[in-house]
């Protein structure tokens, strides 16, 4: 589904972040991408969303490079791919079910089949209750599940996942975790990008890949939260 | 994806921020209004004095006189010629014995007729103009003083044709003051809805990171902007209704208080030359503003 053929990216700064990486993702795989900070794992997320473009080398997703469509193809890709990243997160001045339908409203989508399975994440989330709340009434945590729930709703066939768990409460990061495993059993397939590797992605079917001076490789037995 | 949703979420959204963003309706919709205000008060002074001038001309009359040895047979040549001028709407003709009968009602001069024993009168025919009309009548007096029956032809001095031009160039002066306006008003709006996209730009780039299609990031903007528009065509609309009452309050009389008494259909043209232009004006500010949004880094 995802492959990465002798890609480098340099950022303007100089800094090489990725360099001639081969990557494979297969459809329904679920890989955790681990490493250090500011190692370019959220550079690699961007460029496998086509936010970022190679320095050199290709990005092929579903047959395409993302980072080359126009604005309809790319709004039609988006439909099946949901985003998480830091930066991406609620908008304000709408409430938390306004923001968790957006994505489907905006492609011309009616909310009508979803309303139900966003009051049941609410519910799961913890935030059950609060579908009407704006964002700025939640609190960090509250928004950063949020953001993650409106990436989820559709059930999107690609999940690219920069840092999900940050800023997230233990308990909420449990619900996620089992919120991704929910969506890879139903054929989803999921990139997530995190440098704080979680004892539960090591177990069942994620494959672990370490980003480390710009290099992908498999992940040892230590970066997968082995003994 | 069918049309209806896409038109609801434009819909919805659009309105809805027109709540969200107050501060940006309360500024666009001001602009607008106070243009259109300034928009509807030209307009009314041109259809006023429109009307002075239909009204003026209505009154104005061609008064041929016959020489004295005139037949009824003249007379009626030059009737006939009147009547198939379409300018004329209306010829009478009085007879020097008609003529004589009202000018000896005054005493004075009934005594000097005695004195002089004979009619010194001639006939004549007045001819009344069609209201509206502009079209120079030299053509006319000039057939007219070729009729060897003819005296002479009292147009008026030239006032007829003063008139005309008069309100011809009113017109021509409030299309140039509305379109300068306009086009002032175009360009504070774009500038400020452009200012304010500005301000725009993280909510556009995040709704295109989502996966925002152009229409839904325009579309909602677009929308907006004529609900702006139409606001401040509303404000416009009060802002003249509250100085019609405002002049009848204070008593102004004279031509000011006539342009606040314009015709029902005046008002209804009004209303909907005002609601266009507000549409417009909000619309296509926007519909530029929009050209500046920005795109997530990699797409620009």
């Amino acid at each position: 589904m995802i492959h990465l053929y002798h890609a480098t990216k340099i950022h303007a700064s100089g800094a090489e972040v990725l360099h001639n990486a081969f990557f494979s993702v297969a459809k329904g795989a679920w890989v955790v991408i681990t490493g250090e900070g500011r190692t370019g794992k959220s550079t690699l997320l961007k460029m496998l969303c086509g936010e970022e473009r190679t320095t050199w080398g290709r990005v092929v997703v579903d047959g395409s490079d993302p980072s080359k469509l126009d604005a309809a193809e790319r709004s039609q890709w988006l439909s099946q791919v949901g985003l998480i990243f830091p930066d991406l997160g609620l908008l304000p001045g709408r409430t938390l079910e306004e923001n968790l339908l957006l994505p489907v409203l905006l492609r011309g989508g009616s909310p009508g089949p979803l309303r139900t399975r966003a009051h049941d994440l609410l519910e799961k989330a913890g935030l059950g209750g609060k579908g009407g709340y704006l964002p700025e009434e939640l609190s960090q945590s509250e928004q950063r599940m949020a953001a993650a729930l409106r990436a989820i709703l559709p059930q999107p066939v690609l999940l690219l996942a920069d840092e999900p768990f940050q800023g997230l409460s233990p308990r909420s990061s449990e619900t996620l975790q089992a919120l991704f495993a929910e969506l890879h059993a139903g054929g989803s397939t999921l990139v997530v990008a995190t440098a704080d590797l979680r004892p539960e992605a090591s177990n069942g079917p994620v494959e672990v890949v370490r980003l480390a001076e710009g290099k992908l490789n498999p992940a040892s037995f230590q970066d997968r939260g082995g003994a | 994806m069918s049309l209806f949703p896409r038109l609801a979420f434009v819909l919805t959204e659009g309105w809805a921020r027109l709540g969200r963003e107050s501060r940006r309706t309360l500024v666009v919709s001001g602009i607008v209004g106070a243009v259109l205000l300034q928009v509807a008060l030209v307009l009314l002074v041109v259809r006023g004095l429109d009307r002075a001038f239909r009204t003026v001309q209505g009154r104005f009359e061609l008064t041929i006189f016959m020489v004295p040895n005139a037949q009824p047979s003249d007379r009626d040549r030059v009737q006939k010629l009147l009547g198939s001028d379409n300018r004329v709407a209306a010829v009478r003709v009085v007879t020097k014995e008609q003529a004589l009968d009202e000018f000896r009602q005054d005493p004075e001069v009934d005594r000097m007729v005695r004195a002089l024993g004979e009619n010194p009168l001639s006939d004549s025919l007045t001819a009344n103009l069609k209201p509206g009309g502009t079209e120079s009548l030299d053509d006319l007096i000039a057939r007219l003083k070729a009729d060897p029956a003819v005296e002479e032809v009292d147009s008026g001095n030239g006032e007829w044709a003063a008139m005309a031009h008069l309100g011809h160039s009113a017109r021509i002066l409030g299309a140039f003051w509305c379109l300068l306006v306009l086009l002032g008003a175009w360009w504070a709006v774009g500038g400020t809805l452009s200012l304010v996209s500005r301000t725009q730009r993280p909510e556009a780039v995040l709704l295109q990171r989502l996966g925002a299609p152009p229409w839904a990031l325009s579309g909602p903007f677009i929308w907006e902007g004529i609900l702006q528009g139409l606001l401040g065509a509303l404000a416009a609309g009060l802002g003249v209704g509250f100085l019609g009452v405002l002049m009848n309050f204070v008593g102004s009389t004279g031509l000011l208080l006539e342009l606040f008494k314009p015709e029902p259909s005046d008002w209804i043209l009004l209303a909907w030359v005002l609601a266009l232009l507000g549409g417009l004006l909000g619309g296509l500010g926007a519909w530029g503003a929009t050209t500046r949004f920005a795109r997530p880094d990699g797409h620009s």
